[in-house]
């Protein structure tokens, strides 16, 4: 295991844990030196270059200014770039490996405090250099120009910045504006773990919903001693009513959707069917023999999902032995569900028929309907038509969901779609063994962009699988990860924004980030969800120990407004939360959310229903961390495309927390 | 504005003169106006030369001496602008450039208004003279108290604060980002300090020295041999004589830094040696000899050095001729030598305190006295109190924490280095273990914990500013506990019971610290507290502000 963080000592300071070769991807991050410092301290000009062309025999870079974000905008409009002799083979290796090409974006700041005529260029790498005129540039340094003692390259640069160009031009832009934030620290606090419960064997699945509809989370574990149903009766105050309310069944994964439009809320335990029912001033669920035939395959995951855009979940299930299977909501409560896995084209090889894989569900192309990633192979990423059929997307990604020496599968790679990237669109986090692949969404092409992702590369071991949720309220998705390992590491990762990511307990900025045993015993579900309804996503992980561990978020306690806040702080400190339930008897499961400010710039997005693929499942209620409140549009699309706006103003509460509906008449019926 | 430029530092006395002269500027006006007017009046001027020939005799050899003072003083440059302009000659070796600037109008009028805003209601400070037996080491002495004596009666208020100074191409400029890492230095009137600049790719240090009443810049210095210094972390201490400043050079990831001997008068070079590592360490001295350690630089996947894993060395000050160096693992850690032993921790990879019995006779080497194995590195400073050393240390580092962070602190015997008894802490203890009546230990879980001598039972246990990490070391009074955390809050506590008697934010307040690198132990001299911060320059508070 990669641990940067036992690095030395007394005085390492910024650049110190940066001694890395010359590798692209590098951990660690300099909280001492951010791009924010190289922009507002360190240097008098940043601008951005575009490659016009290159002649790597020479060593001769043509560029144009393209936009001066800070300083006066100079006279020259083309820059020649000089690589010195001795950078040549540098500079090959760029271009071999794609940097440098014509129209490509290049970052520079000059005018450096020290030194007036030096520059630093960033173009996927640093590089230094001097302005020696106006439009005549050299470069003598690369990033990795320090050289150690027994010759090695040390590069002192990596943990100021080691994200895609793209990216850092996109960070200027925000710091031009002054609306950039990229965090050095992780502001973020959990308080002591609280052991639900204990059973007697592996909790496989984790369910946080409000099964009663009585505004409060509750919560199901499965596991093979017998699923449990905790209902939360009182503020945190959480019951074992799993007899009272019906619930026989061991499982291994959960979900909860109002499945057949009543109103209540149904409960899928495996390939338990349970609908719920009212009566007698009691809820309680009954078992249905709605599904199909039940398969003699061994079910790996089971989940509610609306996969064909009518509005009414379906299941979407996963066998060890037979990969994806779909079943269809007939959209009659008396009905079956329909078995549509070979309709949807789903029980062929090259959709990975056959696989012993988790299978993640999300929309992927923006087209309202859901498609779906298989860890298996090489990785499909299917995507559905208009027809309803499934059909790989091809890719260049390398995927490895093969597990140890004897290349064991199924053991990793449940992932989750969420925007990371981007506010808008969805990417695709994936676990594999000790790592993490980034997918970035561009639009629709499936882009590996892990190697910018600095701590990304922080894996933990045995990774089983990561669910999505913005746990430092910062408005950025973060990463939380269960490693099936009984002692294993669960990994919270944090996203920075602009692709980078920070492993938590590393840069805590308060005195602790988790304060109890669970995150360092393992974990074989985890789930989402505001347990105590104070705004923050709390956490449930259930571990191969029996243990049903809850994890408090402290992240708003520990931000109470301090004398003197740093600017990370002082942004925080004005974040407001938004937090939006969202209701109806139909389209509810894998609803869109978005935050829409004024100039119709989606700020935010979630997605319901998509912390499934581990089996497990989260709430029917989203919270969005807003660093510049206004006045926002709200929209929900219910998943049968039903738009839902409402109004919302974050300039007074620090909180804000509203339910929306479909506006449907329920005394009516829906089927 | 005056400047003048020392041309030859070694009349370093000039300046006391001139300023005393300054002081008695108008009483020398009085007299040579009433000694003008009376030539102009023979009778006169016969009548009082009978009557007080002493006086008139005093007030013409006055006027004769400042007019030989003015004649002598070298000219102002001719660039007299206000801003440094001059680099000094070479050193004693030719090797070394410096450059100074003594502005002593500033210094007297900076001295006034000190006096003004801090003497109304408190007693004006005594700075202290160290004797010429005395070195001035990294916290004050072996014990690492950070207090030279006298306490601070009344709350803190801010005395002065200083930014270091860079020469930009010839104009000197204040350096706001500069932050002062380490822990001061005090002779006499002055304070001695260094800073770190992080701009990249490089870091930047500077050495410099203040009036320790006004702050006003004495001299400074950032480059030998035309070479900018690299950010210092290492603290500066005094020889004995008070002659010479020798400080280490480097932040953790530099190879080829110097140890660095400056004059103490005026800031010249007296000779500088490189190491291939760097200098964290804080030198200690003893009579002309200085001894310090050069850590490694370690790879961050396997932890291991990546090149030299580091060594102890010891160095003859008058000359600058190196005596023998001794491999140590990543001697981060600032030594204590006593008796012809020294005592130093070992970091990364050696996770041990380490005593050398050091050669009677020049250019051998030490051999090694004892090894006590820690359970983590230590790369804290030592310190030693009678027959017993203390040590802190723990995982994580002055920027990153341990995700399962611990620490703990030791007592060893010094003979032997037998434990004594060993204190688990909450998280590392990275700052020198202070020795008084209790030995006060900064915790990076942000605790400031008392611990029994005898026993290394915890007697007390105090936070400055909630869970931010106490990094630096604590100064200990005869009654108080001032203490930093890492967030820029300097802390005092009663030494008794620790309670909290105030809490002050030293950072600039407009300019909070975003790094949390407030990470500079404080030291308090006769009613004086000085401390470097991360924002805020280097700072100095005295007594009698409001509460």
């Amino acid at each position: 295991m990669r641990r940067y963080y036992f690095l030395p000592l007394g005085a390492w300071l910024w650049v110190l844990l940066l001694l890395a070769p010359a590798e692209r991807a590098q951990a660690v991050i300099n909280a001492g030196l951010q791009p924010y410092d190289l922009f507002t301290s360190r240097y008098s000009r940043a601008l951005v270059l575009e490659v016009s062309e290159v002649d790597p025999s020479s060593g001769l870079l043509k560029t144009s200014v393209v936009k001066t974000y800070k300083g006066a905008p100079e006279q020259e409009t083309e820059v020649s770039i000089q690589f010195d002799a001795s950078l040549l083979g540098v500079l090959a290796d760029a271009l071999s490996d794609g940097d440098f090409q014509q129209g490509d974006p290049i970052v520079v700041f000059a005018g450096r405090k020290r030194a007036k005529k030096d520059f630093m260029l960033y173009a996927n790498s640093f590089y230094l250099g001097k302005i020696q005129g106006p439009g005549n540039w050299t470069i003598d340094r690369t990033g990795q120009g320090a050289v150690g003692m027994s010759g090695e390259q040390l590069n002192t640069l990596a943990g100021t910045w080691n994200g895609s160009t793209p990216q850092l031009v996109r960070m200027l832009e925000d710091m031009a504006t002054g609306i950039d934030f990229f965090p050095r620290k992780a502001y973020v606090q959990f308080k002591d773990d609280i052991l639900l419960d204990r059973l007697e064997s592996g909790i496989t699945a984790i369910a946080v919903f409000d099964i009663e509809g009585d505004g409060d989370e509750d919560i199901v574990a499965c596991s093979a001693a017998g699923d449990r149903v905790y209902l939360q009766t009182d503020p945190m105050v959480f019951i074992d009513a799993t007899e009272g309310l019906g619930v026989a069944s061991s499982s291994t994964s959960v979900a909860l959707a109002d499945y057949n439009g009543d109103g209540l809320n149904d409960l899928l335990a495996g390939t338990d069917l349970y609908q719920g029912h009212f009566q007698d001033n009691r809820f309680h669920f009954v078992k249905t023999e709605l599904l199909p035939e039940r398969s003699t395959s061994k079910l790996k995951t089971a989940t509610f999902c609306d996969i064909n855009g009518d509005g009414f979940p379906d299941i979407l299930a996963s066998f060890v032995d037979k990969g994806i299977e779909i079943y269809l909501n007939p959209a009659d409560a008396e009905k079956k569900f329909v078995d549509a896995t070979e309709s949807m084209g789903l029980n062929r090889p090259e959709t990975g028929a056959g696989s012993d894989a988790y299978v993640t569900p999300g929309d992927w192309n923006g087209d309202g309907l859901m498609d779906l990633f298989l860890a298996a192979g090489d990785g499909y990423l299917l995507i559905q038509d208009q027809d309803g059929r499934f059909t790989p997307k091809p890719h260049e990604i390398e995927f490895k969901f093969t597990v140890g020496a004897d290349n064991e599968t199924g053991i990793t790679g449940a992932g989750v779609f969420m925007p990371i990237v981007q506010s808008e669109a969805l990417d695709l986090v994936v676990p594999m063994e000790e790592s993490w692949l980034v997918i970035a969404n561009n639009d629709g092409r499936p882009e590996d962009v892990t190697r910018w992702g600095n701590e990304i590369s922080e894996g933990s071991n045995d990774h089983l699988s990561t669910i999505g949720a913005d746990l430092n309220l910062d408005g950025y998705m973060d990463l939380f990860t269960v490693s099936r390992a009984p002692n294993g590491h669960n990994r919270f990762i944090i996203n920075r924004g602009y692709g980078s990511f920070m492993l938590a307990p590393v840069h805590r900025h308060y005195e602790y980030v988790f304060r109890g045993p669970s995150s360092e015993r393992g974990g074989l579900s985890s789930a989402a969800g505001d347990l105590n309804d104070d705004g923050a996503p709390d956490l449930v992980v259930g571990n191969s120990h029996g243990d049903i561990t809850l994890i408090i978020n402290d992240t708003l306690q520990a931000r109470s407004p301090i004398e003197f806040p740093p600017r990370e702080i002082k942004i925080l400190e004005g974040t407001h939360l938004l937090q939006v339930r969202v209701l109806g008897t139909k389209g509810v499961t894998n609803a869109r959310l978005r935050l829409i400010d004024k100039a119709d710039v989606v700020i935010a997005r979630r997605d319901l229903g998509s912390n499934v693929a581990g089996g497990s499942f989260g709430p029917n209620r989203v919270s969005f961390a807003v660093r510049r409140p206004d006045v926002f549009t709200l929209e929900v699309r219910y998943s049968d495309g039903l738009i839902q706006q409402k109004e919302v103003d974050l300039t007074e509460e620090q909180y804000v927390s509203i339910n929306i509906d479909r506006g449907e008449d329920l005394s009516q019926g829906v089927w | 504005m005056v400047i003048f430029e020392i041309l030859d530092p070694t009349i370093g006395v000039v300046p006391i003169v001139v300023n005393a002269g300054a002081a008695l500027f108008s009483a020398f006006l009085a007299g040579a106006a009433s000694f003008v007017a009376l030539l102009f009046k023979p009778r006169e001027l016969l009548r009082m030369c009978a009557k007080y020939p002493g006086r008139l005799l005093a007030v013409g050899s006055s006027i004769v001496l400042l007019t030989a003072l003015i004649w002598l003083w070298p000219a102002p440059s001719a660039g007299g602008s206000g801003k440094r302009s001059i680099n000094a000659q070479n050193s004693a070796q030719g090797n070394a450039s410096v450059a100074i600037t003594v502005d002593w109008t500033q210094v007297a009028l900076a001295r006034i208004a000190a006096e003004q805003m801090g003497g109304m209601q408190a007693p004006e400070p005594e700075i202290p003279v160290a004797t010429q037996s005395e070195p001035f080491v990294f916290r004050g002495g072996a014990q690492r108290l950070g207090s030279l004596g006298g306490e601070i009666e009344g709350p803190l208020q801010l005395a002065w604060s200083y930014y270091p100074r860079w020469n930009n191409e010839g104009v000197e400029e204040e350096d706001r980002d500069a932050m002062i890492l380490s822990s001061p230095a005090v002779w006499g009137d002055r304070v001695f300090a260094a800073s770190c600049t992080l701009d990249p790719p490089e870091s930047f240090g500077a050495v410099f020295a203040l009036d320790a009443k006004t702050g006003q810049q004495i001299w400074t210095i950032d480059q030998a041999d035309g070479e900018f210094f690299k950010g210092f972390f290492s603290s500066p201490a005094i020889s004995g004589d008070g002659k010479y400043l020798l400080i280490g050079q480097g932040l953790h990831p530099d190879t080829n830094c110097r140890l660095i001997c400056l004059e103490a008068d005026t800031g010249r070079v007296h000779w500088t040696l490189r190491v291939p590592l760097h200098i964290e360490s804080s030198p200690y001295i003893v009579g002309d000899t200085v001894y310090v350690g050069a850590g490694a630089i370690e790879d961050p996947v396997t932890r291991k050095p990546i090149s030299h894993p580091g060594f102890v060395l010891a160095v003859r000050i008058s000359d600058g001729k190196e005596l023998w160096r001794m491999d140590v693992n990543d001697p981060e850690s600032s030594p204590i030598v006593e008796d012809k032993r020294l005592y130093i921790g070992s970091g990364f990879n050696g996770n041990a305190v380490v005593s050398l019995d050091l050669p009677s006779v020049t250019d051998e080497v030490p051999t090694l006295a004892w090894r006590a194995e820690s359970a983590y590195p230590i790369t804290g400073a030592v310190t030693k109190d009678g027959e017993v050393i203390y040590v802190g240390g723990g995982n994580g580092d002055f920027v990153y924490r341990d995700p399962n962070p611990a620490g703990l602190v030791k007592a060893l015997n010094a003979s032997d280095g037998l434990e004594l008894w060993t204190t688990n802490m909450a998280d590392a203890v990275l700052g020198a273990v202070a020795a008084s009546e209790y030995l006060i230990c900064p915790v990076a879980s942000g605790e400031v914990i008392a611990l029994n001598r005898a026993t290394g039972e915890p007697v007390w246990q105090s936070r400055i500013s909630d869970s931010a990490p106490v990094l630096a070391a604590a100064a200990v009074t005869d009654r108080e506990v001032f203490a930093v955390s890492q967030n820029g809050y300097l802390g005092r506590f009663n030494l008794q019971d620790g309670t909290l008697i105030e809490r002050i934010y030293i950072n600039a307040e407009e300019r909070p610290g975003e790094q949390g690198l407030c990470i500079s132990s404080p030291l308090v001299v006769g009613g004086r507290l000085f401390v470097g911060t991360e924002t805020g320059g280097f700072r100095c508070y005295v007594g009698g502000g409001e509460r």
